[in-house]
């Protein structure tokens, strides 16, 4: 005879995958991260280009009144366009192995917009002139620097109007603080004083295991994990709301009660966190194949670890479990989708726990917080797969945090099922607090 | 017998929903499971269907069927429970396969019944779409789909118009005639005369009548009589008046007093006496008259 638990499970992954709404979450969501992706690249490129081209159109003077003879501003100006750009940021487009004529874009729109930054002195012996100068449209701005600068720090910004664009004093400011800098300390002084921690020396008290060769980019130490994280939420809630839906609609038109005229609570209950479980990893692998073209293409310096790949597997399944047993456990004493909605709020609330304090956890993944959230049921499946995303993880813990999910989950069926069978027929009015533990209690 | 119940009891905290009721359903006979609202009637049904486990007592399905009760049961709810947004067909072989069928077997019986229930032409349709008459022909076939040995229908005729009433009503015979056990639970005294055997009177939770239909009749109509005539019938000690109106007198024979006895009576008072006739009690006199009774 058929398993009446794979008949239901069969069913609610029919109907689910035939839905129009499942196809528009799985598909229209990583084309619409794509379109935003590729819609602000264009926007970037081309308004930056806008604005180093009005940029052009305006001065790149600064004029300066250095009565305290701070520096030689001559000196520091530029002497003409910049020809190669940032090289941090060169290092970023060099992984990104992007098309040559998209990358030559990208290059030309940064390296404009970068010199178009920076400014010119112009060194003026008084005011008179240098306001004439500024009057004229000569410069954008005049600095002027009077002779007790160096005692209060006070110096003034000359600028044509009110309506005058502000520009960036960050080079000046620099700039001054080398001159400053210099004047009091030596040159070598100078570096110790800017970098206190620059000859840190590191002592082991033990010797330990080799580190991983860490990844090439910051990219994959703290935007991987977090995507990894964010791609789990998605794909639980998303499967558990789908779950209430289902759950709420059959109360409200009263199939429950044929349906139970056929299986048990629990065999139904089980049918349906199957069915919809396979339909969250069918979303998940959509997603999977989406997201493994762009990484080939684009980003080629993103090593997907099969050790986490698997890891984020088995706790997508286990937290997918357990969130969709004690929701649709606790759903069912709704009447409507608003109800169940409710009742089963916390759930959801505990689950996403870890978004809350993702800055916390981020910058500490082996502190206090990320280690509590590792053995707390709801918050586990997130928090171990941004550990170990981020390689911080250590083994025992990995598997003592999957014994911990096995026994919630254990736990949460059982409790999850009685409270099922009960609330699965209430219908009409909610039962109060005491009604329902009472109802609860002799289930 | 097809089913037992012994001793059954359910609470709901504090309110007794069923109270030590014992019962047998017959083998290839419809019953009546009657009562008034709040009687315990669906409860007693949820149990039978295993969707609430008693509190204390058994209830055994006869031996030679599997040991999963739900299987061997259809059910059709006093409220209508489909999916909307489905097929029919689609819906129909989910609900087969729900019994234990096989994909094969569940769309062997949909379109059989689809057809004797003269919707082949909305099976591919969206329940929601249809009337409420024939949603109520679908719900009655997801309870027969499965062919079950037992079948308990909830207000059966729900909604129907007296075409589909027949229709229904041919469908209840045939499956009696092919041996299903039935169990019709309806507050439609005049259709539960009409099919049942036996009947099962619940009240408060407790069975307070049940037998063969015919017996219960015949016990409280008893020596009741029909006499239509005109002029005044003089009071005597051998009948007394049940009810009068317009000429047609409901009488009692007393203990004792005969038929033949009474219209010898009869002939020798003036009272010109144009019918006589067995009176016989509906059943839902003596519905009201036990309910009233155990009150």
């Amino acid at each position: 005879m058929k398993s009446k638990v794979g008949v239901i499970a069969k069913r609610e992954y029919i109907v689910g995958i035939k839905k129009w709404g499942f196809w528009l979450v799985t598909l229209g969501l990583p084309l619409l991260i794509f379109i935003i992706g590729l819609f602000s690249l264009v926007l970037g490129v081309y308004t930056g280009s806008r604005v180093a081209d009005k940029e052009e159109e305006t001065s790149r003077e600064l004029g300066i009144l250095d009565e305290a003879s701070l520096l030689d501003w001559a000196s520091l100006n530029e002497t003409g366009p910049k020809t190669s750009i940032d090289p941090a940021i060169a290092a970023v487009l060099e992984q990104m192995d992007l098309p040559a004529g998209l990358r030559g874009k990208i290059e030309e729109a940064v390296t404009k917009s970068e010199w178009n930054r920076s400014l010119n002195y112009t060194v003026f012996q008084d005011l008179e002139t240098a306001r004439a100068a500024l009057k004229a449209d000569q410069l954008r701005g005049l600095l002027v620097f009077p002779t007790d600068f160096l005692t209060n720090y006070q110096a003034t910004l000359h600028l044509p109007n009110e309506d005058s664009d502000r520009f960036s004093m960050r080079m000046v400011s620099s700039d001054l603080r080398d001159a400053i800098l210099s004047r009091k300390f030596e040159e070598g002084e100078i570096d110790q004083i800017l970098k206190p921690l620059a000859g840190l020396e590191t002592v082991y008290l033990e010797k330990g295991k080799e580190k991983k060769e860490s990844a090439p980019f910051e990219l994959t130490r703290y935007v991987l994990p977090a995507l990894f994280m964010f791609i789990m939420m998605l794909a639980i809630l998303t499967s558990v709301d789908r779950l209430l839906r289902g759950l709420a609609e059959e109360k409200s038109n009263r199939v429950i009660e044929v349906l139970l005229s056929s299986t048990t609570a629990e065999q139904l209950m089980a049918g349906k966190v199957l069915g919809l479980g396979l339909l969250g990893l069918t979303q998940l692998a959509i997603w999977a194949c989406l997201a493994l073209v762009p990484i080939a293409l684009l980003f080629t310096f993103i090593r997907l670890d099969p050790v986490s790949m698997m890891v984020f597997a088995i706790f997508f399944v286990l937290g997918y479990f357990l969130t969709a047993v004690m929701t649709l456990a606790l759903g069912s004493l709704g009447s409507n989708l608003q109800e169940a909605s409710q009742y089963s709020a916390v759930v959801i609330l505990l689950s996403i726990m870890p978004t809350w304090t993702f800055p916390l956890i981020i910058s500490e993944p082996s502190g206090l917080l990320a280690r509590i959230f590792t053995f707390f049921p709801f918050t586990t499946p997130l928090v171990v797969v941004l550990r170990q995303a981020a390689g911080e993880i250590p083994t025992w813990e990995l598997l003592t945090s999957i014994l911990v999910m096995l026994a919630a989950l254990f736990l949460a069926v059982k409790v999850g099922a009685r409270i099922f069978r009960i609330g699965i027929l209430l219908t009409g009015k909610p039962l109060g607090p005491r009604a329902l533990w009472r109802a609860l209690s002799q289930a | 017998m097809i089913l037992r119940l012994d001793h059954v009891v359910k609470k709901f905290g504090e309110t007794h929903a069923v109270k030590n009721i014992s019962l047998e359903i017959p083998k290839g006979e419809i019953c009546g499971l009657l009562g008034p609202n709040g009687a315990g009637k669906t409860t007693l049904i949820r149990m039978i269907m295993d969707i609430f486990k008693p509190d204390s007592g058994t209830i055994t399905l006869t031996s030679g069927l599997s040991s999963e009760r739900k299987n061997h049961i259809g059910y059709l709810p006093e409220e209508r429970g489909l999916y909307s947004e489905v097929k029919v067909r689609e819906t129909l072989i989910y609900f087969a396969e729900l019994k234990g069928l096989t994909r094969a077997e569940a769309c062997a019986n949909t379109d059989h019944f689809l057809e004797r229930m003269e919707m082949t032409g909305v099976a591919q349709s969206k329940i929601g779409k249809l009337s409420k008459g024939n949603q109520q022909k679908i719900q009655l076939i997801s309870a027969i789909v499965a062919k079950p040995e037992l079948l308990i229908l909830d207000e059966p005729f729900s909604g129907l118009d007296p075409v589909n009433m027949a229709l229904v009503t041919d469908v209840i015979r045939e499956l009696r005639s092919d041996g299903v056990s039935i169990v019709l639970s309806t507050h439609q005294m005049a259709t539960a005369e009409s099919f049942c055997q036996e009947i099962f009177l619940i009240n408060k939770g407790e069975l307070i009548l049940s037998g063969a239909l015919e017996a219960i009749i015949s016990g409280y109509s008893g020596n009741s009589l029909i006499l239509e005539g005109s002029g005044a019938l003089p009071p005597d000690s051998c009948y007394r008046v049940l009810s009068s109106e317009r000429g047609r007198h409901k009488i009692e024979l007393l203990d004792g007093v005969s038929t033949k006895g009474f219209m010898g009576w009869l002939a020798g008072v003036e009272f010109e006496t144009r019918a006589i006739k067995p009176y016989r009690v509906p059943l839902s006199e003596i519905f009201i008259r036990e309910v009233k009774r155990h009150g």
